[in-house]
């Protein structure tokens, strides 16, 4: 066996686990309150997701988990091979929908939601199953468009 | 109120369902190949190269396959494993024998060129060990790095 621990780096899954289920349940929480509730709960989550990309500081679920969670041995820390660069394209499109739908809402478009539950359900299978739901459909797009 | 939050649970009881079983079926097939030889055409490929080694089904688009490649590329550097690329978007035939259902797939194959394990998603350097029979456990890796993901 090598005596390199790995071959590409590795990153924290617990804490990307964590921000990804907080971002799901206060999504899924601001479209069961609605209101105000439901604005302010889309931009905390869309600005979180946004902000934190390029700013790590200002990605307060990855903080918890970081500074209180891990810590305190409440959640294991376990690191692994990740493809973070996709992960870093998807977070910026989710936080661009979300805000997106957060100003559809605000100015009275009931039809916000869409893009907010649509990277809600993204957000949900990759933290549950590691599954790219995107990658899977660029796939079978790019198998279909070969066979035809 | 109560007419979103039960969309909610629906919608959450759904996903789950429908991820658990596509999930549960990858697993069934998986342990069904195991132990199964390599189609012949694929054989054949590998028949200047031998076993053990690794079929690896990739896309062009695929942020996670230039991870998985940099991994096998480390792994026959030091091992000196064969690792067989596969285009899952050209050969869908050779895609569907293993039930690609996304990339990157792995198809670990011993020397007698039988199935050993597949992986669907990224694998990891030490797990592809444990399956080559390189390693007898996988290890954590070390030296993790925190990035702003």
């Amino acid at each position: 066996m090598s005596s390199h621990p790995a071959s590409t780096e590795v990153f924290d899954v617990t804490a990307r686990k964590f921000h990804q289920a907080a971002s799901a349940v206060l999504l899924a929480v601001g479209f069961i309150l609605s209101g105000r509730a439901e604005l302010a709960l889309l931009t905390i989550v869309g600005i979180v997701m946004l902000a934190g990309r390029f700013w790590w500081p200002a990605d307060i679920f990855r903080q918890l988990v970081w500074r209180v969670l891990e810590p305190a041995h409440i959640l294991p820390r376990i690191d692994r091979q990740e493809d973070h660069e996709t992960r870093r394209v998807a977070r910026v499109l989710g936080g661009v929908l979300i805000l997106i739908s957060a100003i559809v809402l605000a100015t009275g478009g009931s039809w916000g939601w869409v893009f907010a539950a649509a990277t809600a359900v993204l957000i949900f299978f990759d933290a549950a199953f590691d599954f790219c739901l995107l990658c899977f459909l660029a796939y079978w797009g790019s198998r279909t468009f070969r066979a035809a | 109120m109560v007419e979103r939050a039960l969309i909610v649970t629906t919608a959450f009881a759904v996903l789950l369902l429908t991820a658990g079983l596509v999930k549960l079926l990858i697993h069934i097939k998986a342990n069904a190949a195991r132990g199964v030889e390599l189609p012949s055409e694929l054989s054949e490929r590998l028949a200047q190269r031998g076993g053990p080694g690794v079929l690896y089904f990739y896309g062009s688009h695929c942020g996670s396959c230039q991870q998985q490649a940099k991994i096998l590329h480390r792994l026959a550097a030091e091992h000196g494993v064969t690792v067989l690329q596969i285009d899952a978007t050209r050969e869908s035939a050779f895609a569907s024998a293993f039930s690609v259902l996304s990339v990157p797939v792995t198809v670990v194959f011993d020397e007698a060129l039988r199935v050993q394990g597949i992986n669907h998603g990224l694998s990891q350097h030490a797990d592809l060990e444990v399956q080559l029979g390189l390693a007898t456990h996988a290890a954590e890796p070390r030296g993790s790095h925190t990035a702003c993901l």
